[in-house]
């Protein structure tokens, strides 16, 4: 058990490392694909509701470390994020199909970019934050809704080569 | 049902976790986590930062040689048309005698300067932020000039940290920097970042005059970035009669996206 939760911290903080460095190097396309997201739907389907909120602390925590948005708004986004993902897992899109998993990452970039587009919006009105949403934001959004649609289909079909962890179990 | 009182019980925790927190960075007693997490990342992320640079620089190198068999091209035709104005000349002699200076910029006004290592750019939808590996303990300080290539700035420090500081990279919609033009006029105003792509030079009375090819370069207005650093040079001006300003889109003189090293200049 903790073996796993050591191996999906590690696996959370390569993404992290990916996305901020390696991604950040390279035009929109690349810039612009939300890596930690695609990994919390992904693991929001492999693990319990106390360790999904633990990982989305830590990639909040690490993203606000190197961000210069104002400290706190990565934390609160895939907090939330995490949450309502959770509540949709444990009530709707409970059977780790390959439909659900894709509607979950609809769902987890969908609450993402409001909670994002809500928060620094309302950081921008208050004065707390110099940084507003630019009109290219749309552009963004949909790009990361595309990406990570298409890389959860890629990750789906990998996983259920190596592993079981997508594939249903009954019992006998 | 139980299952979702548990979340909503861990939400709770996750919630007071969340505000400790923030709470802890903005009394600063948070920051040695911080510190020694982006340390400790640091020295991973420096390898694949280059390793990215590589990647992007291959594409580059491409890219760099079919657009300079086009730019030979059109050299060409322009070497034509400047040897029918040898006024041109004249005007070239004096750019050139300014990037040389620029080239000594440091050297020669002696200024104190710290040399730090870009440890990663920052993917973000709404910033262009790079962080350095020197922070407040190297004497660096919010709002200090950043620049790359002897004497060309690139940023200001927008926080700074203990061992690393967030730079506001020039093309960041929200960077500000006081300049002048060096035509003329010597027309003072405001360059401006533009969605992360390029830059552009706002509140240029209509009155002034213009030209492609002007160099821009800090006014020194701001206290803590000297004058006559080399910023970019002038694209094209756009101009509509009923308004008041003008603005000009500029052209970087290096490229923002393969920087790996810099300088601070602490006033």
């Amino acid at each position: 058990m903790w073996f796993r939760t050591i191996l999906y911290i590690l696996a959370l903080i390569a993404l992290l490392i990916i996305q901020i460095t390696f991604l950040a190097g390279f035009d929109f396309w690349l810039f612009n694909i939300n890596l930690l997201i695609i990994g919390l739907v992904i693991l929001i389907n492999v693990t319990e509701p106390k360790n999904i909120l633990i990982y989305s602390v830590i990639c909040g925590l690490v993203m606000d470390v190197y961000s210069i948005l104002p400290f706190g708004i990565y934390l609160l986004i895939f907090f939330l994020t995490a949450i309502i993902l959770e509540v949709f897992f444990m009530n709707l899109f409970t059977n780790r199909s390959f439909y659900s998993l894709l509607i979950l990452g609809l769902i987890s970039i969908v609450t993402y970019h409001l909670i994002f587009v809500l928060a620094s919006g309302f950081l921008y009105l208050i004065n707390a934050s110099d940084f507003s949403i630019r009109f290219d934001y749309f552009g963004i959004f949909v790009w990361q809704l595309m990406s990570t649609l298409i890389l959860l289909f890629i990750f789906y079909y990998l996983i259920n080569k190596v592993s079981r962890l997508f594939k249903p179990t009954f019992l006998r | 049902m139980s299952v979702m009182n548990r979340i909503i019980k861990l939400s709770f925790i996750a919630i007071i976790t969340i505000l400790v927190l923030i709470a802890l960075h903005y009394i600063s007693w948070f920051k040695p986590a911080e510190s020694l997490l982006v340390r400790s990342l640091g020295v991973v992320q420096g390898k694949i930062y280059n390793i990215t640079i590589g990647i992007s620089s291959l594409k580059q190198s491409w890219l760099t040689k079919r657009d300079l068999l086009a730019e030979n091209k059109k050299l060409i035709a322009e070497l034509k048309e400047s040897k029918l104005n040898q006024s041109q000349i004249s005007i070239l002699e004096q750019e050139n005698e300014l990037l040389k200076k620029e080239l000594n910029f440091i050297d020669e006004h002696q200024l104190n300067f710290v040399s730090a290592r870009i440890i990663t750019g920052v993917s973000d939808p709404l910033s262009q932020s790079v962080i350095i590996n020197r922070g407040t303990r190297d004497g660096i300080g919010e709002g200090m000039a950043v620049v790359a290539d002897d004497g060309i700035l690139v940023g200001k420090i927008y926080e700074v940290s203990d061992g690393y500081s967030k730079v506001l990279l020039l093309t960041d919609n929200q960077s500000k920097v006081a300049v002048t033009i060096l035509n003329y006029d010597q027309t003072v105003g405001l360059v401006e970042g533009q969605f992360g792509l390029s830059l552009a030079m706002t509140n240029i009375p209509q009155d002034e005059e213009i030209n492609e090819g002007d160099l821009i370069v800090t006014s020194g207005l701001e206290g803590k970035i000297p004058k006559n650093l080399l910023i970019a040079q002038v694209e094209s001006v756009s101009q509509t009669e009923s308004d008041i300003f003008k603005t000009a889109v500029l052209t970087p003189i290096i490229p923002f996206d393969n920087l790996s090293y810099v300088v601070v200049i602490i006033p």
